[in-house]
């Protein structure tokens, strides 16, 4: 696993434990996301958007097939 | 006129056009499309922006981008002058000049290899066209960014419920991007999967609000713009795009059958109330400082009220910016573009205007109808119906909600009886409400990207010159942050404005200006399509006037509604809004008419014989 591919990971899980928190935590026994739970909760958001990409993000291999098939060349 | 004629005849023009004008004249007949010419989207793909999307996708992401709050807030607002002349203009202005505005700004688009249409400008108008055009188009953007900022902010803290669906259904549309693209599920299962995680979404976040204030909600979407922008389009725009799409087939769907199931139910609102109206403003402020309400004639200040729901300059960006970009045949186009538009036109026309229309007068809603819209249901949704007897005293947004929510419980209760008025107009405000926040989140993201490229695109000089320099200017998390900090600085702060004794977010100060400018862009970038048809497509005879014609009105439209508003609505403004909305306003003027001498000088140029 490259050191990218690895941080990302690390992200997701981080972000995926906060969103969890307040969604599931905070969320049934408060029933109101506030204060620093908020700022958790948006920051988890953030990371969210930017973690999986970090971790999974290169070009699905479907995607560049279909381009491939469509121009008649191989991409890189 | 009872709700469920204008329903059917919206309904009939909309599909007559579609075929007739939109398939075979301007498909067929004049662009010509391919569907074996490549598209930038494969012979650029670059996996980030350059990148094919399924037509279905596409749709969603066009309609998704270009709707925003603007086919709602705009007809709106427009209901002061009676509901039929906001409707005609909505099915003209969307037929005759819109989506063919968003059709062949992509088309044209997707022949110069996906470059905007401000680039295109250079290729019929010169290159001074291109750059005016180009630093026009980003200060705009940074104009939108701004506003959307704060629009957002504020629809977050007034229902922070939409705060926490909107945070989750991004968290979905991702799961379901990442379950499809990478994992290979298939598009329905993922969908199905998806739908059933936003209904349940749907239902924690009723009665969970997510509470931030609104500065921080600003920092909080100010990076959310930055990110989303940079990513490629694959892993975030087109999931949720495809999404966003559902939401807005269920809204115009439950619009259309809520329109037949209210059969027989009339209008509480006069067809028509005047040409001339007061409270109906070009611009942000309802009054001037000394009270007064503010008169505006239905033309020329139609196009500057009404905007997304019949045309909009954002579109043609959208069209030749993020939608050409990821077109994979050029047949899909009709169905994105102008497809998109007119569906746009049907959110306008069934989801506001039937609705408001209708609901307008809740004494008279409730004796037509016989449905239970009492004080205390009102209450529910702030309204104190002895002070607010009409939806006139409402905001637009709230106008609209509202006008939904009455018209939708009223249609349901039709089967599950009026015991459950109350509770099926809880629900459809709130979809409403929801609908409409994600529609402009995602008008923010990609406002950010729209403005990174039309920032690259500005400094193509630099490419020959200093190849290093180039990339590092043009870098796209650079790009994206430096337009979002610039909007960022217009949505947060505060200024006081003397004159009005309160404190307003200093973007305000210019936005009066933007249904000006926004417009005005519009009626360029038609110009610049109908150059493109004329000259490059060698189009000729009335074919070519279908297009000339409808954008030298518009331009003449917005070039008159501006100068009024320059003379008429300036002198009256506060100090800050005349330097800040009136120097806007003032240079846009100047610039429009320098294009349009760059125009007329292109098609004298052809016509000279050689």
């Amino acid at each position: 696993m490259q050191t990218r591919e690895l941080l990302g990971l690390i992200i997701t899980v981080i972000a995926l434990l906060i969103m969890a928190y307040a969604t599931l935590y905070v969320g049934f026994s408060v029933r109101k996301i506030e204060a620093m739970n908020a700022w958790l909760y948006s920051i988890a958001w953030l990371l969210l958007l930017v973690g999986p990409w970090l971790w999974i993000g290169t070009v699905p291999g479907a995607l560049k097939r279909f381009v491939e098939a469509r121009t008649g060349r191989k991409l890189g | 006129m009872n709700v469920i004629i204008v329903v059917l005849m919206v309904v009939a023009i909309y599909i007559a056009a579609y075929i007739l004008y939109g398939r075979t004249l301007l498909e067929r007949q004049i662009v010509k499309a391919d569907p074996n010419r490549l598209t930038p989207a494969l012979e650029k793909f670059d996996g980030i922006d350059y990148v094919p999307a399924n037509k279905y996708v596409l749709y969603g992401h066009h309609f998704a981008s270009i709707a925003g709050a603007g086919p709602i807030v705009g007809p709106a607002i427009a209901m002061v002058w009676g509901w039929t002349l906001p409707l005609i203009w909505v099915i003209f202005g969307n037929i005759f000049i819109g989506a063919v505005h968003d059709y062949l700004a992509t088309m044209s688009s997707v022949r110069y290899g996906g470059v905007s249409i401000m680039t295109i400008s250079e290729n019929v108008m010169g290159r001074m066209a291109r750059y005016i055009f180009l630093a026009y188009v980003w200060f705009a953007l940074i104009l939108v960014l701004a506003a959307f900022l704060s629009v957002n902010a504020s629809l977050y803290v007034g229902t922070p419920t939409a705060a926490t669906l909107a945070i989750l259904y991004m968290v979905i549309a991702l799961v379901f991007g990442v379950l499809v693209y990478r994992y290979g599920l298939s598009i329905r299962t993922g969908s199905l999967i998806a739908l059933i995680l936003i209904i349940l979404a749907f239902i924690y976040s009723m009665n969970v609000p997510t509470v931030l204030k609104y500065g921080d909600w600003v920092i909080v979407l100010a990076l959310y713009a930055i990110i989303a922008a940079a990513l490629p389009v694959w892993y975030l725009l087109q999931p949720r795009d495809y999404l966003s799409a559902y939401i807005l087939w269920a809204f115009v769907a439950l619009a259309l059958i809520g329109g037949l199931l209210v059969f027989g139910t009339g209008f509480t609102l006069s067809a028509y109330t005047g040409f001339a109206a007061p409270g109906t403003v070009i611009g942000a402020l309802p009054r001037t400082p000394s009270g007064e309400a503010l008169i505006a004639y239905f033309w020329p200040a139609v196009p500057l009220v009404i905007a997304c729901g019949a045309l909009s300059g954002f579109h043609s960006v959208v069209g030749s910016g993020t939608t050409s970009k990821q077109l994979a045949n050029e047949l899909d186009a009709l169905f994105v573009g102008y497809g998109a538009m007119l569906t746009e036109g049907a959110v306008s026309t069934l989801a506001v205007i039937v609705p408001i229309a209708a609901a307008w007068n809740f004494a008279a809603f409730e004796a037509a109808t016989g449905a239970p819209v009492s004080a205390t249901l009102l209450n529910v949704a702030n309204i104190d119906v002895s002070k607010t007897p009409t939806l006139g005293g409402l905001a637009p947004a709230a106008r609209f909600a509202v006008g939904y929510g009455l018209l939708q419980a009223l249609a349901w209760s039709k089967l599950f009886g009026y015991g459950a008025f109350e509770s099926l107009f809880a629900f459809f405000r709130m979809f409403a409400t929801w609908a409409l926040t994600v529609f402009v989140l995602t008008t923010l993201d990609t406002a950010n990207r729209l403005a990174r490229f039309a920032w690259t695109e500005f400094f193509e000089w630099l490419r020959p010159v200093n190849e290093s320099a180039y990339k590092v200017v043009t870098n796209r998390w650079l790009a994206s942050i430096v337009a979002v900090l610039a909007g960022a600085a217009l949505a947060y702060p505060q200024i006081y404005v003397p004159e009005l004794k309160q404190y307003v977010y200093a973007y305000t100060v210019v936005w009066p200006a933007f249904a000006g400018t926004n417009q005005l862009l519009a009626a360029l970038a038609l110009l610049t399509s109908a150059l493109w048809v004329y000259l490059i497509l060698n189009v000729r005879g009335w074919r070519a006037l279908l297009i000339m014609v409808p954008a030298l009105f518009l331009w003449i439209t917005v070039t008159l509604a501006l100068i009024i508003w320059l003379l008429m609505i300036v002198p009256d403004l506060p100090l800050l809004y005349k330097v800040g909305a009136g120097t806007v306003v003032a240079v846009s003027v100047v610039l429009d008419i320098l294009l349009i001498v760059l125009f007329v000088r292109a098609l004298l140029i052809v016509r000279r014989p050689v």
